[in-house]
């Protein structure tokens, strides 16, 4: 379980001020205008960000001084998310040995994520030849390989097209139900999402302005 | 029509030199040329220092950028940076003299050995002296490409992996090096070809012929020796490696840029342990080693050798200070002038035309001197003019020429793109209001390009003042510059001389780029 309390940190123009409980396997999306401190909510739970006051749980454990490289999260953001002079494949074994040297069994568990992604024809190519789409399934691919917990995503599909978008919420739905998994996305276009999500936070100026049930979400709601 | 002006009187210029040279090359030259182990050797040294310049100016540069990329965000490392930078940027003989007072027989190190009771230390002059020069020159200019390389790595490459658990080497395998080894090659390459005519440091480091690359070599056949045989076969190689070597450059540089370091906006990750702030804190002495300690032993040695009796009682030195001053700004005016004839040229066949082949030519009659050095198109113009004029009569006007002509790539470089980026904006504005000519270009293209044309003044005029290449084959003891004011104190080891030289030198071009980039070009940063 994640639980923030009064978690604060300062922006340009107001104080964060997050509380909530999110249970474990949740697919929470997170919504509210630009600049509303959607990503600096992602930021403080990944360890991004520094708070100055507050207390961030995960399974009860507290982990505000905790490096972002000792927590159990994988992020995945709206772009830039692959290193551009590695493969398909080097790009997702990068997330269980960074010098790439993998032994025999990781090497299998490659090849499972990349079939289960549909992108064994793409196996070495390079970044730069695969279409949006592609690029975010093989980011995926990298959270898979990695074996966290938590998976954090700052409005990753908001550069693909409708069809498509839906496609990769359908992907990260078998993924979830397949490794038990916490999915917290903030996303721009949450109509799409309604069928996905366990509950909506809608943040304002910093604060979690309300907890909504998927299907109360509605247009006029910022 | 006005960059057809301004490429007939370059290529005037350079033919003239070129004549020159051919005139005394023959068959049997060639064939000398080829068998002459002085000259083997001379190309073997210099080929060598540069190759080894370039490698430890990178290698040490690499370590260093790396670690100051994380304290960017302090100003005392910024400002350590842009001392550095200074470096790169003032005329060679400034630096080079820092490196005397540090490292010569008379500097820092050699007094505190001298406390300690080891004696003098007698290791500056030759291949030591190169290369610590050209490496705290080229330095700063090699870190400065790599924090911009570096810059171009997204935030989210950061944080993927601080969430995979990169190791420090993983960092640099798989984010740094394949950021930053592109550039790393050009770098090395530019670096290269500075060393490879780095005239001002050979000459007053190499101590004699035995460390002495073409440059310095064809100065020495003419002005010392007078061997004008030699001279030629060493212009001639000098011409045909120069040639290679700009052809590389040119065709890796398209798209090579420097920004200012305030520009630098680099993703400062808490990726680091406290490990490495040791490895760091090293890194920051061996940068202070390298650059802190010679600017501090320049100011020092200036501030305590400075007295207004040696300037005033000195018609020497006050005499430099004219030349320099009038020789520096004669360049740089019309070196402005010749880029803006160009550029308009440039800009027609470009915008206009759709010419673009023939505004590549235009701009490659302007970058052709990249493949003569000032020493080289001097002496071709010595030798084509020795027979017609009293060369001492018009070494002013010859001096002036030759320093313009080496300055217009960099004006050309600094102007040009922002020129056509502006022309690409307006072009459609202009025609429609009937805006041309001067009009055009007082009334709204120099005020928009306010600050790349001071820019481009301020390197066109430092450059110029401090060219000691050209007036040394040129200069008197009428015609003097500072440089060369410098230069022969050195010699005559006149040390106090030269510090005050040194300082005056220093506080010209200082004023020079202050009111260029803050009066002239309106720079608030």
């Amino acid at each position: 379980m994640i639980k923030l309390e009064n978690i604060s940190i300062k922006l340009d123009n107001f104080r964060t001020k997050f509380t909530v409980e999110i249970n474990e396997g949740e697919w929470i999306g997170i919504i509210g205008q630009s600049g509303a401190g959607k990503s600096t909510f992602l930021n403080l739970i990944a360890g991004f960000a520094q708070p100055e006051v507050g207390s961030l749980l995960i399974n009860n454990i507290e982990m505000r001084n905790l490096p972002a490289s000792k927590r159990s999260i994988s992020s995945l953001f709206q772009d830039n998310n692959l290193f551009p002079h590695l493969s398909v494949y080097q790009n997702i074994a990068i997330a269980i040995k960074p010098n790439l040297k993998l032994h025999d069994n990781e090497k299998k568990k490659i090849f499972e994520i990349i079939e289960y992604l549909n992108l064994s024809s793409k196996i070495h190519s390079s970044i730069g030849t695969l279409s949006g789409g592609e690029r975010q399934r093989v980011a995926l691919g990298r959270v898979m390989s990695s074996d966290k917990k938590i998976l954090l995503l700052d409005e990753p599909f908001s550069q693909l097209d409708p069809n498509l978008r839906i496609e990769m919420l359908e992907l990260l739905k078998k993924i979830r139900e397949k490794k038990n998994i916490t999915i917290i996305m903030a996303i721009h276009t949450p109509a799409e999402a309604i069928d996905f999500v366990s509950r909506f936070l809608l943040i304002k100026k910093g604060e979690i302005l309300r907890e909504l049930e998927p299907q109360d979400y509605s247009i006029d709601l910022y | 029509m006005p960059g057809l002006i301004a490429t007939v009187i370059v290529l005037s210029l350079i033919l003239l030199s070129l004549a020159g040279v051919f005139e005394y090359t023959n068959i049997k030259l060639i064939q000398q040329i080829i068998g002459d182990e002085y000259i083997q050797r001379i190309i073997f040294f210099t080929i060598y220092q540069s190759l080894l310049s370039a490698l430890l100016s990178i290698i040490i540069a690499l370590p260093l950028a790396l670690s100051v990329r994380k304290y960017l965000k302090y100003r005392i490392i910024k400002l350590i940076l842009s001392l550095a930078w200074l470096s790169f940027v003032l005329p060679v003989i400034i630096g080079v003299f820092a490196i005397i007072k540090l490292h010569g027989v008379s500097g820092w190190f050699s007094d505190i050995s001298v406390l300690f009771g080891y004696g003098k230390l007698n290791y500056i002059y030759g291949m030591n002296g190169i290369l610590l020069a050209h490496i705290f020159f080229n330095v700063p200019f090699a870190i400065r490409i790599i924090l911009f390389s570096l810059n171009s790595v997204p935030a989210e490459l950061w944080r993927i992996a601080i969430q995979n658990n990169f190791n420090r080497w993983n960092i640099f395998t798989q984010i740094e090096w394949p950021a930053i080894r592109y550039n790393l090659f050009v770098t090395a390459a530019i670096i290269f070809s500075l060393c490879f005519t780095s005239f001002v440091v050979v000459l007053i480091l190499g101590g004699g012929p035995k460390y002495s690359i073409i440059e310095v070599a064809l100065y020495y056949a003419l002005k010392i020796e007078f061997n004008i045989d030699r001279a030629v076969s060493l212009g001639i190689i000098q011409i045909f490696i120069a040639s290679c070597i700009v052809l590389i450059i040119l065709s890796f540089t398209k798209s090579f840029k420097i920004e200012p370091y305030t520009k630098l906006k680099l993703h400062n990750s808490n990726i680091e342990n406290k490990k490495s702030l040791v490895y760091d804190f090293s890194m920051l002495i061996i940068a202070i080693l390298i650059f802190l300690l010679p600017i501090l032993a320049l100011v020092i040695s200036c501030l305590t050798a400075f007295s207004y009796i040696t300037i005033f009682g000195n018609p020497g030195l006050l005499n430099s200070i004219y030349w320099t001053l009038l020789l520096g700004l004669s360049s740089g005016i019309i070196s402005i002038v010749f880029s803006i004839m160009f550029l308009i040229t440039i800009r027609k066949l470009i915008i206009t035309y759709r010419i673009r082949w023939l505004a590549n030519l235009l701009e490659l009659s302007g970058n052709l001197i990249l493949i003569l050095p000032p020493v080289l198109l001097g002496t071709g113009i010595f030798l084509s003019l020795r027979n017609i004029y009293n060369i001492q009569e018009i070494a002013p006007y010859i001096i002036i020429g030759i320093n313009t002509l080496t300055v217009i790539p960099f004006t050309l470089r600094i102007i040009g793109p922002e020129y056509l980026r502006v022309s690409y904006m307006y072009d459609k504005l202009f025609y429609a209001y009937n805006v041309r000519g001067s009009i055009r270009l007082l009334k709204f293209e120099l005020p928009l390009l306010r600050g790349s044309f001071a820019t481009a003044f301020a390197v066109a005029v430092t450059l110029s003042m401090g060219d000691l290449g050209v007036i040394s084959l040129f200069g008197s003891t009428e015609i003097r510059t500072l440089p060369l004011y410098i230069y022969q104190s050195l010699g005559a080891y006149r040390m106090d001389n030269a510090s005050v030289g040194i300082f005056i030198l220093l506080m010209l071009v200082m004023s020079i780029i202050f009111i260029s980039e803050y009066l002239l070009g309106g720079r608030d940063d």
